[in-house]
């Protein structure tokens, strides 16, 4: 029973991962003074799929082994890899390179706090009732995290 | 790579939301699917 409450929480992770990449298309174009194109930004997503599918699935392995081993090495290792995936939708990197950017992001100056903030309210949020709390977490950590990343990071 | 400025970072993406409400939709789409798949696991927990 285990392993299927981990594949699930597996394959939610990916879809959320998935939608914060697709959230960071659209808003490079709206941050860069472009015109924000719906069907543009879904084209500019299944172009970097292939590396985009595989960033999200083992940052989604890793953050749901440690959320699974105590809550406190899940929320910690979200901090530290969750910026691969912006950066794998921007750059269309591969594995190693977006790993070893969100490592380095994370660890310049404050940005751990910043991020580990985050992660925490989006978990705070995930605690409301399901629909609700699904939502706004989902919401809070696909707009929130790629903005940071686009701000602070490029 | 800059230093984060927390109370930017926080307030920014809450305008370019009232502005480009379509960023709501990808995070809309993963909500649905998440609950779906809750819902399937609740069903499958229920059962054995």
């Amino acid at each position: 029973m285990s392993w299927q409450i981990f594949l699930v929480s597996v394959i939610s992770s990916v879809i959320t991962l998935l939608s914060m990449a697709w959230v960071t298309l659209i808003l490079e174009k709206e941050l860069s003074g472009g015109k924000t194109n719906f069907s543009e930004s879904w084209i500019d997503l299944s172009k970097k799929s292939g590396n985009l599918i595989i960033a999200a699935i083992v940052v989604s392995v890793i953050i749901s082994l440690g959320t699974f081993l105590y809550l406190i090495p899940g929320i910690i290792l979200a901090t530290i890899f969750l910026p691969a995936i912006p950066y794998t939708a921007i750059k269309n990197a591969t594995l190693d390179k977006a790993l070893g950017f969100s490592f380095s992001f994370v660890f310049s100056q404050t940005n751990f706090l910043a991020i580990l903030l985050i992660v925490i309210v989006e978990f705070l949020l995930s605690l409301l009732p399901p629909l609700v709390g699904l939502f706004l977490a989902n919401l809070f950590i696909s707009i929130w995290l790629p903005y940071v990343y686009l701000k602070y990071g490029e | 790579m800059a230093k984060i400025n927390i109370g930017e970072a926080f307030q920014t993406p809450l305008t370019l939301m009232g502005k480009t409400p379509i960023i709501l939709v990808p995070a809309l789409i993963a909500s649905i699917i998440g609950l779906l798949l809750s819902l399937g696991l609740e069903e499958l927990c229920y059962k054995s």
